[in-house]
């Protein structure tokens, strides 16, 4: 079998989270890719991962929207 | 007049006539053959031929790693609402995917984030965290920029 180049060191953004529900409220607010939510129900508080695509930075400002 | 954002609902799946990648629903003996459900409101062109998904997994430090995945998308299948208004997806997009294997290469992604936004924008929650977690080593605290809307 041929592998693909590398994957690159910025694949993929990962948020954890204490709720799927913050995974999808994140993709909404700042317009990211959610790929998947990996869960860990041991984890103490965070017990889900959010995983993005790609760089998924906060941005350094966003304007107010129409229900500010 | 401000851009209207997209949000689309990608699912990969399995073709009908592959063995691997069909799983049962948690709990039922029903079968699936999705793969993986994305949701993109990032405004990106929808997945093309040709893409083949990642995986993931995470140690016990908290270092995340990636690799190139089994599966390639060989049809894409794209459905737009009639009156995208007033619905949760303005399109839903089908990736038909074929296996196709490859060795395994883990690449590190480092570790995940936590902010405010971890606890859905929830200040006290996201505090009370930084102050009394004994495991903060395992990721990356971030402080959201001022200028950013919660």
């Amino acid at each position: 079998m041929t592998n693909p180049l590398p994957l690159p060191n910025d694949d993929e953004t990962i948020h954890s989270a204490a709720d799927r529900e913050s995974c999808y409220k994140m993709e909404r607010k700042y317009g990211w890719r959610l790929k998947r939510i990996d869960e860990y129900p041991d984890a103490p508080i965070l017990k889900v991962d959010c995983v993005f695509y790609g760089d998924a930075p906060f941005p350094d400002y966003m304007e107010k929207t129409d229900n500010d | 007049m401000t851009k209207p954002k997209t949000h689309k609902y990608i699912i990969y799946r399995a073709h009908w006539s592959e063995d691997k990648g069909w799983r049962t629903f948690s709990g039922s003996r029903s079968l699936t053959g999705i793969l993986q459900e994305h949701f993109d409101s990032s405004g990106r062109p929808i997945p093309e031929v040709g893409e083949r998904l990642t995986e993931g997994k995470k140690d016990e430090d908290g270092t995340h790693y990636s690799r190139w995945g089994d599966w390639v998308v060989d049809r894409v299948e794209s459905y737009l609402p009639d009156l995208p208004v007033g619905q949760e997806f303005t399109e839903v997009v089908i990736c038909w995917c074929k296996y196709s294997p490859v060795e395994p290469v883990w690449v590190p992604q480092g570790k995940s984030i936590v902010s405010v936004e971890s606890f859905g924008g929830d200040v006290e929650a996201f505090e009370e965290w930084k102050a009394t977690a004994t495991d903060k080593d395992r990721y990356r605290v971030v402080e959201i920029p001022e200028g950013v809307k919660r």
